[in-house]
């Protein structure tokens, strides 16, 4: 091979995912790795950037694309295959949980490709990780918000006090097996009918 | 339940058949809990099905054969077709001014039977290739699907030879259309809703239809991997009835309705249920073409083998169909 350091090339409909596995391959030594987003003239693209290593999300749907480059054809010099380290299904296993999958040119040394699937794999999750903790916290205070506005509706138009108008809720949650949330939301609509 | 069948889907029109299984009751009432797993396209359901992350899968007729051979991309898969599950309502969409220049090359061809008129294409690949031109490129969805292969026959029938006249390439469905009309390719074969859509947005023209390339030919089936299926004999059987039985449902007019609202959730198809209404027509077999027929899948590898994927001999095709094409698992089931 002409240079030893492998291109990689990152496709990804997230551009923020994609950043933080380009940033995880270049903090462990890789360097030449590119991104590209969703593009109609992928494969022109592709030819342009001439990877070693594709990178590229289980959610995409131009990897049935990619895949024609399994196919030896006129529009790629190099042929490409998925990534499929026969040794260990465990790996296979764990990148389409992660929810990604590699491509890489044929005859490209096993042993090089492994630890770059894997720093790929371990910062999707990091990623899938860290935007589920993001979407609970914003579920979360937007639950508590509207207890807080449930909780003052009763206090003014039911002449309640804050903790048993608290208790009330509660109460009516556990007895119906609903999330306090959702009789907030009932005790919401309820009032917005009144008026 | 212990029960558990998870079977992947692509989000076509299709996959109606085993959704219905599932959520209408079919597959409960024979004692199972059918999970369906939608793949955003045909590589991924490939790698579930490969490394066993579903049992089963709604699946390209072709790239079940291309999977259990081990020419798919990824290590031989054994698979098992025990039921059929779509025959597709495909077309070939070209761009307008594709359509045009072959309305202008030759009229009395464009006026006549669809299937031959990609004879004026090939007046137009003549006029390009004198004028020093390249190529015009046409896309299909997948290189194991049978629109890959309605689109080499049809472009054959005319005189074009798809390997060295013209490039193919693949291209996800819902790309199409903007893919015709930034210019990037010249025509597409693909399953409805995306040859209208193309047609409504004044981007495309519908030249031919599968009717008049391939009628009856079968487009989708069920691929069980063969391992899973060897170790679950009963639940099989009982999702071959469970299908059977949604299939019955899903073919009634008056579900129609009601199943586009299904497939129209956002966990199915994702398009609106009218537009999906309106090309349900096709997309459910009728109840003969349910059981698998061996004739399908030699038909199938004389395609792929015409289409320089496979290179097999006639007895070693009739070992391969023989193998992935059950209908004695059917008809155990059913009969």
């Amino acid at each position: 091979m002409a240079n030893p350091e492998p291109n990689i090339l990152i496709i990804d409909g997230n551009p923020d995912r994609a950043a933080v596995v380009e940033r995880g391959l270049v903090e462990s030594g890789w360097v030449r790795v590119s991104t590209i987003g969703p593009s109609v003239n992928l494969l022109a693209r592709i030819q342009a950037l001439a990877p070693d290593v594709i990178i590229i999300d289980l959610e995409n749907p131009d990897r049935d694309t990619l895949e024609q480059m399994f196919q030896v054809s006129r529009v790629v010099q190099r042929p490409i295959a998925m990534f499929v380290d026969q040794s260990d299904s465990q790996m296979i296993h764990a990148a389409i949980d992660a929810g990604v999958s590699a491509y890489v040119v044929d005859g490209l040394r096993q042993d090089r490709i492994k630890p770059i699937v894997e720093t790929a794999i371990t910062r999707f999750n990091a990623f899938d990780r860290l935007r589920r903790e993001r979407d609970e916290a914003q579920s979360k205070l937007q639950d508590r918000k509207l207890v807080e506005k449930a909780k003052g509706l009763l206090m003014k138009h039911r002449g309640l006090s804050e903790e048993d108008a608290y208790t009330l809720m509660r109460r009516t949650a556990m007895k119906q097996n609903r999330k306090l949330s959702d009789i907030a939301q009932s005790v919401i609509t309820a009032f917005e009918m009144e008026i | 339940m212990a029960n558990i069948v998870k079977l992947g889907f692509a989000p076509l029109v299709d996959c109606a058949i085993p959704v219905v299984a599932a959520e209408k009751g079919f597959a409960a009432a024979e004692g199972l809990d059918l999970r369906v797993e939608r793949a955003p396209s045909w590589a991924a359901l490939r790698d579930k099905l490969a490394f066993g992350l579903v049992d089963g899968a709604h699946i390209l007729a072709p790239l079940a054969l291309a999977l259990h051979q081990g020419i798919a991309g990824v290590p031989a898969t054994p698979l098992l077709v025990p039921v059929s599950l779509g025959l597709g309502n495909n077309a070939i969409t070209l761009s307008l001014d594709l359509y045009e220049r072959m309305q202008a090359a030759a009229p009395e061809v464009m006026a006549g039977p669809p299937a031959l008129r990609a004879r004026a294409l090939r007046s137009v690949i003549d006029a390009d290739r004198a004028a020093g031109k390249p190529p015009l490129s046409f896309v299909t969805v997948f290189h194991f699907s049978c629109h890959h292969y309605e689109l080499l026959k049809w472009l054959a029938d005319g005189g074009i030879d798809g390997r060295s006249d013209v490039n193919i390439g693949v291209i996800a469905p819902p790309r199409m259309v903007e893919s015709l009309a930034a210019g990037w390719i010249d025509g597409y074969c693909a399953g409805e809703p995306w040859n209208q859509r193309a047609v409504q947005r004044g981007i495309g023209q519908v030249v031919v239809t599968k009717a008049d390339i391939r009628p009856d030919g079968l487009e989708k089936v069920l691929g069980l991997r063969a391992d899973w299926a060897e170790e679950h004999p009963a639940q099989v059987a009982a999702l071959i009835r469970a299908i059977v039985k949604a299939a019955d449902w899903s073919r009634d007019p008056a579900n129609r309705a009601e199943l586009a609202r299904l497939l129209a959730g956002a966990q199915y198809v994702g398009l609106p249920a009218d537009l999906i209404e309106l090309t349900l027509n096709g997309a459910i077999p009728a109840p003969h073409r349910n059981r698998p027929d061996t004739a399908d899948a030699h038909r199938l590898l004389l395609e792929m083998t015409a289409a320089e994927q496979l290179d097999l001999s006639e007895a070693e095709r009739g070992a391969l169909a023989a193998a992935v094409w059950r209908p004695d698992l059917y008809d155990e089931a059913v009969g």
